[in-house]
């Protein structure tokens, strides 16, 4: 295939991109943040790559390790107001990011060279031997190979979950332990770093650099390759750069009108194939494979529990005197809940009766204006949310928030996100540790299908699960983190009778388990059935608490359900 | 810096504010009744440009039947941009930034297809009849009456949209889908159908805006982006939906632009503005003006 | 067909994405005739008006209104036809003044400027004290004025059928009397209504005719005095094992 030297060209270059697309599909893709700033790394590398290698006569090898830190550290650098702004701010300042780095890159004269940029960029070269073309196409490839095996580790790990997670409900992600600054932040330098040493290649092969290299649509390219590629799909960007590099430059009168090209596509794609070729592919399969798909699904169900499942020693939750005011507003006054270790207990009220802001504020989504929660002896309030998830206080919401993009078992594996200690690194390169970790994990994770009952669908797509076994696999997903205290947010709501039956059951097993379980519930009789304790509120105050069948007969209790004068 | 300078680059900021301000309040137009940023406008005011360019200057008709002409013109791709770029995505729940994507696609269709056509080379068009761009001197203040038609006709055009906003059936039905699309559609107001006009008006806005900007900036395909920004920028700092704090953002930023000429070079004033911009955002998220509430776009 | 029959629903049912909220809803309202929802929280009493005013598109069932068949009609043009929904939550307009709101409020009609006057007429006598704040933002009355300006806004469009949702909630003892007396004299003019609401008692005394609604069904239905004599209101707010048949 490597004949002809412009084929040689092409498909060096199309690597490079690749590599810079498929750190950007990191970003863009699995953590779905819209950047424009992506080219503007890649400039800020090749740059750094020509200005060391040809001002200072640095050999390649190092300016390349300086290229890819620059670029890991200016990425986070943009990353700052990421963290704080919607995505319109967000995609406005990486806009006005690239058009300044190259009106900066085109000013500062003496170091980078100004609009003639920088001449004869070296080749890289071992023990006094220059690479040739073929040798750089290879070391391209070398390159891309090694960062698609990091790349692969990372999105089947808790960290590539955690991304997605990030992407479709931060709110889910902070319940499961995930730090949601910090993966952000790993994020934008991730893809930093594969711009800065795509920078870096790219320097080397075009041998002159300069600021006209970068205009803004090469930019929109990356977003362009990673949208219609296919967005967090590993062979997204591949097919990205194929179709709308590799194949515009071959057919060269396309070049011309690529831009509009793009620009025609992204809209196409983004209405008709939102998840890009990759994802239309996958759905092909699926529909056409689907009988298939099905028997293997079938074979691959996974075994019944073969052991019991380790019981969790739960611990007493206190809620004390604890008060909420929205802007001057009292969602909450002087609430006190004292759940003893191992009980299910009951939140009831009227609509806006505070419920779900004390679930809120126990699980640290919000900060109290005044009183305490306590888990065992330990005080959590103020916590941040992903502190008290790895305190041990699990949750499930009242529109069960899944991974839709993952499959059923990943998705309850994801559970485990604060209980696997390997460190980032042993799992981006696969270590013998962190895969034996990973194993016993996983092999958790499929005891809890079975316990929710989800065996059978464990390899099927989250989205395709109907609501009723959305909120099992939600359970379950909490479970797997082994919660000391698990917060249920309206478990019966839109279940049918028969799986608000089979809720009863797992509510009652998990109990056996150890676990303590506070629910918010209106459905009587699932609490009747199943709480030891409850708990009324009504216009944010303690209105009644004892056994169920103590506060259902309470004349306070029947008045503010019915409205009834007492 | 001599005083005259000074009132030079004054007038100068005030004239690229009152450009920046229609930016914004074009802007706001389509984020009404939708909440969301339309990221082709740039592309819209830069085809209002170019088409004041090639009815003023090419097709020689006079300024009040090619302005008006443009305007129409470019509403009409305003609503083409509703019906395909907004539209088939009213019904993916939670996907607003989505919108971010398809308007984006659109924008660069729109720059691209005119690059196409009429390459990038900046176009001379004349100033508006009865002004020049003949300078006139005041004491230590130096003008000219192009300037002052652009300052003019901005405030005029801002002081006619918020009229329409608060004093017409139609406008307060905008205002009232932008608070509460439920709540408005309970009332017989139909969200979707304001929104198309909403498009087209803020294509009609942009196209204004194009062709006012055109004398002083030259008409060009490469505007687009840049003026994007800075209308951005100036809503950031006056308060998204706020058209008299687009205003006074814009004029704030363009005299920091203009003023900062002297000392910094292109590259370091654009640092400058995105610096000054996230610092605005980070610790003032609602705008220098700006109340709490309707942070979330 | 009896012509008298304002609102009729048929085996309604709908959801939030693939959540199913209600199912297999049946009603019927006549003119002149006030009749009731009533249900624990969360079973399904909004998401039913939600639905039936089309804001939520329905995932199955028929809506007919004065023996016109509506189901196709979009939520906006459903207000022309002549279904007024005051929603939950006293949701008025609230940067906008009083008199803005009660325009708006016929924008539906697209009425000529004298009809406008008229009809704020009509308001202004229903509730005199909108007359007084006429001019101020709707968001700086109390909840029982913005509760009456929601009213006003819907009788001033005269419409066929009138639901309301909660009116109530959230308003003094006295203030809740102050809306029944008003719904009262709407009845009394022929208006078809239909209530939605958590105080069960004052509203089954007004009511002609309920449904008790629990988890998204209709479990029971009957006039106010079959209702209480059997509890099942009681046992539906606060449960004791009511029989549900399920379907699925």
């Amino acid at each position: 295939m490597v004949t002809g030297s412009f084929y040689l060209f092409l498909f060096t270059f199309a690597g490079v991109y690749l590599l810079a697309a498929m750190g950007f599909n990191v970003l863009a893709g699995y953590m779905g943040i819209i950047s424009l700033a992506h080219g503007a790394v890649v400039a800020i590398g090749a740059f750094t790559t020509a200005i060391l290698t040809v001002t200072y006569g640095w050999s390649f090898w190092p300016a390349a390790v300086m290229s890819t830190l620059v670029g890991g550290a200016v990425s986070g650098l943009v990353a700052l107001p990421a963290l704080r702004l919607s995505s319109w701010y967000f995609v406005l300042i990486t806009i006005a990011f690239t058009t300044a780095v190259t009106a900066v890159i085109t000013d500062m004269k003496w170091l980078t060279g100004g609009f003639t940029g920088i001449l004869g960029v070296p080749p890289p070269s071992i023990a006094g031997h220059k690479f040739s073309g073929r040798e750089m196409f290879w070391l391209v490839m070398v390159i891309n190979i090694a960062v698609w095996w990091v790349i692969s580790n990372i999105v089947h790990s808790r960290i590539g979950w955690s991304l997605l997670a990030i992407r479709d409900s931060s709110i889910s992600a902070l319940s499961n332990g995930v730090s949601v600054s910090h993966t952000r932040l790993f994020a934008f330098v991730f893809a930093g770093a594969t711009a800065g040493l795509a920078g870096a290649l790219f320097a080397v092969l075009k041998i002159v650099v300069t600021p006209e290299d970068f205009p803004f649509h090469f930019s929109i390219f990356f977003l362009f390759v990673v949208v219609l590629g296919g967005p967090a799909y590993l062979w997204g960007p591949l097919l990205g750069v194929f179709a709308f590099y590799v194949l515009p430059e071959m057919l060269g009168s396309l070049r011309e009108y690529r831009m509009l090209i793009y620009g025609v596509g992204l809209l196409a794609f983004s209405i008709v194939l939102p998840e890009g070729i990759a994802g239309g592919l996958v759905a092909l399969r699926r529909r056409y494979g689907a009988s298939s798909a099905k028997k293997q699904s079938a074979q691959r169900t996974v075994s019944q529990i073969t052991h019991a499942i380790r019981p969790i020693e739960g611990v007493a939750l206190k809620v004390e005197d604890v008060s909420k005011t929205f802007g001057g507003v009292n969602a909450l006054s002087n609430v006190t809940i004292s759940v003893p270790a191992g009980h299910i207990h009951a939140v009831v009220g009227p609509n806006g009766s505070g419920k779900t802001t004390l679930l809120n504020i126990i699980s640290g989504l919000y900060e109290p204006s005044g009183g305490d929660v306590r888990l065992g002896d330990k005080r959590i309030t103020g916590l941040r949310p992903h502190m008290i998830a790895r305190a041990g206080v699990g949750r499930t919401f009242q529109t069960p928030k899944i991974i839709g993009h993952l499959s059923v078992l990943e998705n309850i594996r994801f559970g485990a996100y604060h209980r696997e200690k390997s460190s980032g690194l042993s799992i981006a390169l696969s270590l013998p540790s962190a895969r034996r970790e990973a194993e016993e994990l996983t092999r958790e994770a499929t005891e809890l299908l079975a316990l929710v009952g989800l065996s059978d669908r464990a390899y099927d797509r989250a989205d395709e699960l109907p609501h009723g076994q959305l909120r099992l696999l939600e359970i379950g997903r909490a479970l797997v983190g082994r919660p000391r205290v698990l917060l249920l947010d309206e478990p019966a709501a839109g279940l049918s009778l028969h799986e608000l039956e089979r809720l009863e059951e797992l509510m009652i097993e998990i109990r056996r388990l150890g676990v303590t379980l506070i629910m918010v519930e209106h459905h009587v009789e699932l609490v009747m059935g199943v709480a030891q304790s409850a708990t009324v509120l009504d216009g944010g105050k303690v209105l009644a608490a004892g056994t169920p069948e103590q506060v259902f007969a309470d004349k306070a209790v029947v008045s503010a359900y019915t409205g009834a004068p007492q | 810096m001599s005083g005259e300078d000074f009132f030079a680059l004054l007038v100068s900021g005030l004239t690229t504010g009152a450009i920046y301000a229609m930016v914004g309040v074009s802007l706001n137009i389509a984020y009404k009744p939708t909440n969301v940023f339309n990221m082709a406008q740039g592309g819209l005011i830069m085809l209002g440009m170019m088409f004041t360019w090639v009815l003023l200057s090419v097709l020689g008709l006079p300024w009040i039947l090619g302005v008006p002409l443009a305007m129409a013109i470019v509403a009409a791709v305003g609503l083409v941009e509703e019906r395909i770029a907004v539209a088939p995505l009213h019904n993916v729940a939670g996907h607003s930034h989505a919108w971010v994507i398809t308007t984006l696609a659109f924008s660069i269709i729109l720059v691209n297809a005119a690059d196409q056509i009429w390459g990038a080379d900046p176009r001379y068009v004349a100033p508006m009849p009865g002004t020049s761009l003949t300078h006139h001197r005041f004491g230590i203040v130096g003008f000219n009456t192009a300037q002052i038609a652009i300052i003019v006709i901005a405030f005029a055009s801002i002081w006619l949209v918020e009229y329409f906003y608060h004093h017409t059936r139609l406008g307060r039905a905008v205002l009232a889908v932008s608070e509460d699309s439920d709540g408005a559609r309970l009332c017989g107001i139909n969200p979707l159908r304001l929104t198309m006009g909403s498009f087209a008006a803020g294509g009609a806005f942009a196209a204004l805006t194009g062709a006012i900007a055109s004398p002083i900036l030259f008409a060009s395909t490469e505007f687009g982006l840049d003026l994007l920004i800075k209308g951005f920028i100036a809503l950031a700092i006056g308060g998204l939906g706020s058209n008299w704090g687009a205003l006074a953002g814009a004029i704030l930023i363009a005299c920091i632009e203009t003023l900062s000429s002297v000392y910094l070079s292109p590259g370091m004033r654009q640092i400058a503005l995105l610096a000054v911009f996230l610092a605005v955002l980070l610790m003032r998220p609602n705008g220098m003006f700006g109340r709490p509430g309707g942070r979330e776009v | 067909m009896n012509a008298d029959i304002m609102l009729d629903v048929e085996g309604l049912a709908a959801g939030y994405g693939r959540v199913p909220v209600i199912q297999d809803i049946s009603l019927k309202l006549r003119r002149g005739e006030a009749i009731a929802i009533l249900g624990a929280n969360g079973a399904g009493k909004s998401t039913m008006l939600r639905a039936i005013s089309a804001l939520l598109s329905r995932a199955a069932g028929t809506v007919r209104l004065a023996g016109d068949d509506v189901t196709g009609l979009s939520a906006e043009r459903l207000v022309a036809a002549g279904l007024s929904h005051v929603a939950e939550g006293r949701r008025l307009f609230r940067k906008l003044s009083v008199e803005q709101n009660l325009e708006l409020g016929l924008y539906a009609l697209n009425p000529p400027a004298e009809m406008i006057a008229e009809r704020r007429e009509e308001a202004y006598e229903l509730f005199p004290m909108l007359r007084q704040k006429a001019q101020q933002p709707a968001g700086s009355l109390s909840g029982g004025q913005q509760q009456m300006l929601c009213i006003a806004q819907a009788l001033t469009r005269h419409p066929k059928v009138i639901m309301l949702d909660e009116p109530s909630l959230g308003l003094a003892p006295i203030l809740v009397e102050e809306v029944f007396r008003t719904l009262e004299k709407v009845r009394r003019a022929g208006q078809a209504i239909l209530l939605v609401e958590q105080v069960v008692e004052r509203t089954l005394a007004f009511v002609d005719f309920a449904y008790v609604l629990q988890n998204g069904r209709i479990v029971s239905k009957g006039t106010p005095a079959e209702l209480a004599s059997a509890d099942v209101v009681r046992r539906a707010y606060l449960g004791e094992a009511v029989a549900v048949v399920d379907h699925a």
